[in-house]
């Protein structure tokens, strides 16, 4: 039995493009970058539950593969990789944004807030900080910006990716909003 | 050789220690009492106990920090001994007493010990008294006022470093390179200290550089035996948090910073396992750190060279066994231990919350995995990050860096980041090498450290070959570790826990 599959994959900040076919113990097709694709034909064989053997050009790789929701997290030789399958038009929207907002990088304790609504930050002066696991994250000005808002209170629990500063934005600041 | 006067013995921790000193208390026949946090009621220290006390919900101050709970916990269910592991409450004097008070023997020091040790400032000041050489810096706290904090940075000199009075584990601890950051270095190191230990208290220190970490495991019994295990090199530190660890320490020469730890505990009046860390400059002056009241995270490299369980001698201690007519133990072979976090080394080290959606744990010739991470567990922003301690043993460091670096290879963890690449980065990079060990090697040359070879075209190929063989019916992700859909092929082959389904 054959199956095919084409896909577009972020990893480590690129973008892949694979059009792949699975026969006989072998994984054959095409994989690249933009229009730049290599030819593909590996040996590949599942080796249980999680386990796959890839066979390059008399290279062994074996890998552990676990797919959960778009992501598809791989861990060859103890290293841990997170492949995550594109959305059709994700690539437009991720090219065109220069964020209007600062969210934390992780779940815990919103332990400080450097900024207040009109305070006026330098690129990579302080914002907030984000306390979990009694470690400490800094998060910083992207950019010189005017603090919109502030969303959060200093001792509450704050999401991983949740809002906590928006900027004004370009159009804000000539209105003088 | 005293035995152990326990039946039954209630473990005050979570995680890889409470499960390490579980085992030894099974070893020795001794029933097991394991207390919980709300989210930790599945976790495996609580289903490898004998008995489980709930204490209260995620936050450690409600459940693993309240004293009152853990003590109750123990004359609910009969416990005659509490083992607090390291972390939480392990060098809690309010613990100690409480057991005493409660007729509960605290495996640990007595009360009076960690009472009169609590605060690092005081330990430094009994030190230097008894001649062992303390690092230079003011003997008093620092001050609120800010030109007094100033002129007292300016005395010590810089660059300098702001320390917890309470502190451990690096945290509370802040390097001052430039006086113009010493307020802002003083206020974070406040807030980490109010946070972690609800004591703000700071004093200063010069900075020792270059030095190495070197520290003796000291065991006390109760008459002013002291017993040395030898040092461990812990010179491998990322912003203070130990990354790996070895024993022996490698190219030194043990005698004098022995003597200087044995009379250091003698000073303190110590009693029951603890370790005296010692700064190492490179011509071998030796200047008194601190000294850990408790059994350390890197104990195992210290058991596997002399054959000892240290759990086992804590317990042994608290029972009223003293060391008179025992032989100094020698240290054979080597080992190292590298500390698997769920944190990402690429974002600052962030660390990595998630569910583990599958987990691998190494074996083979002279590996030890103190880990409590299972496929399916859960890895919360509640508590530290570490997922396990991979332990290797060889007859020579070669052999044991091999082995180390052998099954840190093997080591599959899906679901969270981790930093097995960096640890097997380190093992492979010169600052590792024995000449070359300093606590600030990897902070130098972090960036460098952190890079890692691009993902090759096999991640890609490894994440389509799965989806492409797996006959589109797998379950896979946090659905088929939570057992919410229905269940496949693969899952039935036992990776995946199901049980909680009903």
């Amino acid at each position: 039995m054959s199956r095919a599959l084409r896909r577009t994959y972020r990893l480590e900040g690129r973008r892949l493009e694979a059009a792949l076919r699975a026969a006989e113990g072998r994984l054959t097709g095409t994989l690249g970058l933009d229009s730049e694709h290599a030819d593909v034909d590996v040996g590949a064989r599942r080796l249980g539950p999680t386990q796959l053997r890839l066979d390059l050009d008399g290279r062994s790789v074996r890998a552990h593969v676990v797919r959960d929701g778009d992501t598809a997290w791989v861990s060859i030789e103890g290293r841990t990789y997170q492949v995550v399958l594109e959305e059709p038009g994700a690539r437009a929207a991720a090219a065109g944004a220069e964020e209007d907002f600062a969210t934390s990088p992780m779940t815990g304790t919103l332990a400080k807030l450097a900024v207040e609504p009109g305070s006026v930050v330098a690129e990579g002066g302080e914002l907030f900080v984000v306390e979990a696991m009694k470690m400490e994250y800094v998060v910083k000005a992207p950019r010189d910006l005017t603090v919109a808002e502030v969303r959060g209170a200093v001792g509450t629990q704050i999401e991983q990716g949740a809002v906590v500063v928006t900027f004004e934005t370009a159009a804000d600041e000539e209105t003088g909003a | 050789m005293t035995v152990i006067a326990f039946s039954k013995v209630l473990v005050a921790n979570r995680g890889e220690i409470a499960l390490r000193v579980l085992r030894t208390c099974r070893v020795h026949g001794i029933a097991t009492v394991a207390v919980y946090s709300e989210p930790d009621a599945d976790a495996r220290h609580v289903r490898e106990a004998d008995e489980a006390v709930c204490l209260g919900p995620a936050e450690a101050r409600l459940s693993y920090l309240d004293v009152d709970k853990i003590i109750d916990a123990a004359k609910q269910t009969g416990a005659e001994a509490i083992h607090p592991g390291y972390g939480f409450l392990s060098e809690n004097a309010a613990l100690s007493r409480a057991c005493q008070d409660a007729g509960i023997v605290f495996v640990g020091p007595p009360a009076e010990v960690l009472e009169g040790s609590a605060d690092k400032l005081t330990v430094k000041r009994k030190v230097a008294a008894a001649g062992v050489p303390v690092i230079p810096g003011p003997l008093d706290a620092v001050s609120e006022d800010p030109a007094i904090l100033e002129q007292a940075a300016a005395d010590t000199g810089y660059p300098l470093l702001l320390k917890a009075s309470a502190g451990g584990g690096g945290k509370g601890m802040r390097r001052v390179d430039d006086p113009a950051d010493l307020h802002t270095a003083a206020e974070g190191a406040r807030r980490e200290a109010g946070g972690a230990f609800g004591n703000t208290e700071l004093y200063l220190e010069r900075i020792i550089a270059p030095a190495r970490h070197v520290e003796v495991q000291i065991v006390c019994d109760d008459a002013g035996g002291v017993r040395i295990f030898g040092c461990r090199d812990c010179s491998m530190q990322r912003r203070n948090q130990k990354v790996l660890e070895e024993a022996p320490a490698p190219n030194i020469d043990p005698a004098a910073v022995q003597e200087a730890a044995a009379n250091a505990a003698r000073a303190l009046g110590y009693v029951n396992a603890g370790t005296v860390e010692m700064l190492v400059e490179p011509d071998g002056t030796g200047w008194f750190l601190e000294l850990n009241r408790r059994l350390q995270v890197e104990h195992p490299v210290t058991e596997m060279v002399y054959g000892v369980d240290l759990v086992a001698l804590q317990l042994r201690i608290a029972s009223g066994h003293r060391f008179e007519d025992e032989a100094d133990l020698r240290p054979q072979g080597h080992a190292i231990e590298a500390r698997v976090y769920a944190e990402d080394p690429a974002a600052g080290f962030l660390p990595s919350p998630g569910t583990l959606l599958h987990v691998e744990e190494p074996q083979g010739p002279g590996i030890r995995v103190d880990a409590a991470w299972e496929t399916g567990g859960v890895v919360t922003p509640h508590y530290d990050p570490m997922l396990a301690k991979v332990i290797a043993y060889g007859a020579t460091r070669a052999e044991a860096i091999l082995r180390l670096d052998r099954a840190l290879a093997e080591t599959v963890v899906l679901g969270v980041r981790t930093n097995v690449a960096f640890l097997r980065t380190l093992l492979a990079d010169d600052a590792f090498q024995p000449a070359n060990l300093r606590i600030d090697a990897i902070d130098q040359r972090l960036d460098e450290l952190t890079a890692l070879p691009p993902a090759g075209d096999e991640v890609i190929l490894a994440a389509a070959a799965d989806e492409l063989l797996s006959g589109g019916r797998r379950m896979t992700g946090a659905a088929a570790v939570e057992g919410a859909a229905a269940p496949s092929p693969w899952t039935s082959l036992g990776s995946f826990r199901l049980g909680e389904v009903d």
